[in-house]
């Protein structure tokens, strides 16, 4: 319970940050093709959080009108939720215990209206544990066969080591986390 | 066995020649295997000069710049932050620690650093390692100043000695704030990172010195005694940046999004570790250049094994000739050939090994005192075997060449008879 309610924390403050920040007009980059993902290691718990645009999720960045626009969503959604299905920990054994799924469509949406170009971006948060993360030696990411229109992902990942950012594109879907 | 015998027999019969080319193998080897070193901890220096931070906060700019000015006190600020944000920073749940920095000021050429004591406690450096004093204390009092080990030793400063701070970073202080004298409290360790090279002095005394001025200039008949400026309000309004420890790993992306889209002001959080990675990669093409430069030499030595072991047959055409008159066939004079080019790589390559260990053990520590740069002694990496081991094979190769030419000529070229 307390984890859920963490992670929904999480996101809660990914999703509000936009509003705040239209008071003083500003608009963060976004790039098609190019996703972020965050990484924090810590114990045996592992906290990812995932900002990509929508256009790498479903092929589209427009308000979903028509209903097989909304039948996208959703399976995208409930593709998202299964960090499993996408992120494939090597060395370890990890487990998705938690999945937040927010579209970034609405608040963006608010905030870009004055804008010429409305963009949405999927935020999503997941919590993983870990037997034993210090055995931790890299990251599959069948995510990129999962969505066909993602090409690259910013990897930043703190451990106990340090912290890294490595770039993982869809030729080579993988990344070592041994230096 | 009996070829490893004979090869072995035959190059102590040419042991001058022999002992040059594996002299040149060694050299070459041994040149590489430092080099390649002095990369790898050239790299792993560059990236220990801060360590333990999580998060460093300043005005809205770039990573790197923001790593630049605040950690390797290169370049300047584009903007300060308010001294009300970094309160409201530090005052978040994430946060377990924060070390301000107001940069601006210098001392013949060194920079000033202010900062609370919370700097001698959580800047670390090297994989964790904490600031120690040479001698004397950290700054304890207003007009009290701590210097970095290269300040100390370049400007021949002990414990005690008054030294005046200027206005401004010019070499030469053409505005020096002569009438608040600071002493120096304590001297620092050599860390090889630009702590080395900053005097340290408290927020307040960053204050203190500009009391009297306005714009960068003196208010002209004002002058407060050092007294009265103990008894003022030095509460700093800006400072340049600051180094921010989280309380769980898990909690730094939190922090660095709350900051960087931190409404009231524009500021930026970076991830050290990530900043340092972009700004090695921007500087780590000289990196690439030395190791084509020592492969390059490598390259030469195996090449001058391949002349020495041609030229040798010359020298060799009657040893052959017997060898092939008892019965050797053409492919044992090659083998005997390879055989050497072999047995002479893999001594230049032991040698030079040990000749690598040796320069290490004697120059390792004097690079890190003099240079900050840091070479510990340890025993070659996997990654330096395989290069031995890429060696030798080069070096059998190399031997293939003269082996063949031995095969063709060993027979006819011993029995004729040279005018």
């Amino acid at each position: 319970m307390i984890r859920s309610a963490s992670a929904a924390l999480l996101l809660a403050a990914l999703a509000a940050s936009p509003v705040a920040a239209s008071e003083t007009r500003s608009s963060g980059a976004h790039e098609h093709g190019h996703g972020q993902l965050n990484i924090a290691i810590e114990g045996n718990s592992v906290l990812m959080e995932l900002q990509i645009p929508g256009a790498d999720i479903v092929g589209f960045e427009h308000e979903a009108k028509s209903d097989a626009d909304k039948a996208a969503m959703i399976d995208a959604e409930k593709k998202l939720k299964d960090g499993a299905a996408l992120f494939s920990f090597q060395g370890a054994t990890c487990t998705f215990e938690q999945a937040h799924v927010e579209d970034g469509h609405d608040d963006h949406g608010k905030q870009s209206a004055s804008q010429e170009a409305e963009h949405s971006e999927f935020h999503v948060a997941y919590e993983i544990s870990c037997d034993d993360t210090s055995r931790l030696s890299g990251i599959e990411f069948p995510f990129f066969a999962v969505f066909p229109h993602s090409e690259e992902l910013d990897v930043t990942v703190l451990g106990a080591r340090g912290q890294f950012k490595y770039e993982v594109e869809r030729d080579t879907p993988m990344l070592s986390l041994k230096n | 066995m009996i070829l490893l015998r004979l090869t072995g027999r035959s190059i102590a019969n040419r042991w001058a020649t022999a002992l040059l080319t594996v002299l040149a193998l060694a050299v070459s080897i041994a040149l590489f295997l430092g080099v390649e070193r002095v990369r790898t901890g050239a790299r792993t220096s560059f990236g220990s000069t801060i360590s333990g931070t999580d998060l460093i906060v300043g005005a809205r700019s770039g990573g790197v710049q923001l790593m630049l000015y605040s950690v390797f006190r290169i370049g300047n600020a584009t903007n300060n932050m308010t001294w009300e944000s970094y309160r409201d920073i530090a005052g978040q749940p994430e946060v377990a620690w924060t070390v301000p920095l107001s940069l601006g000021d210098s001392h013949r050429g060194f920079r000033v650093l202010g900062t609370t004591e919370a700097y001698f406690e959580h800047y670390r450096f090297r994989g964790g390692q904490k600031l120690t004093m040479r001698a004397g204390e950290p700054f304890s009092d207003l007009f009290d100043a701590t210097l970095g080990a290269d300040v100390a030793e370049t400007l021949g400063y002990k414990v005690g000695d008054p030294i005046v701070v200027a206005h401004g970073l010019g070499a030469i202080g053409f505005t020096r704030h002569e009438d608040m004298p600071f002493r120096v409290s304590g001297i620092l360790e050599k860390t090889g990172t630009p702590v080395d090279r900053t005097v340290h002095v408290s927020l307040a005394a960053i204050e203190a010195i500009h009391v009297d001025w306005q714009s960068g200039a003196r208010i002209p008949g004002q002058s407060t005694g050092a007294d009265a400026v103990r008894q003022m309000d030095l509460t700093p309004k800006s400072i340049t940046a600051a180094l921010v420890g989280v309380t769980s790993k898990l909690k730094t992306f939190k922090l660095q999004r709350f900051i960087n889209e931190y409404p009231e002001e524009p500021l930026l959080a970076v991830l050290p570790g990530v900043a340092l990675q972009e700004l090695w990669s921007l500087i780590g093409v000289a990196e690439t250049a030395l190791a084509g430069v020592s492969a390059m030499v490598v390259l030469t030595a195996v090449i001058g094994m391949m002349a020495a072991i041609l030229s040798s047959l010359a020298e060799r055409r009657r040893e052959m000739a017997i060898l092939r008159s008892v019965g050797a066939g053409p492919g044992t004079i090659a083998l005997l050939t390879v055989l050497e080019a072999a047995l002479l790589s893999l001594a230049g390559a032991v040698a030079g090994t040990a000749l690598f260990l040796t320069g290490l053990a004697v120059a390792g520590p004097l690079a890190d005192q003099a240079f900050g740069l840091y070479l510990p002694f340890t025993l070659p990496t996997a990654r330096e075997a395989a290069i031995l081991g890429i060696f030798v094979l080069a070096g059998i190769v190399a031997g293939l060449f003269p082996a063949l030419r031995a095969y063709r000529i060993s027979l006819a070229d011993g029995m004729t008879i040279r005018q």
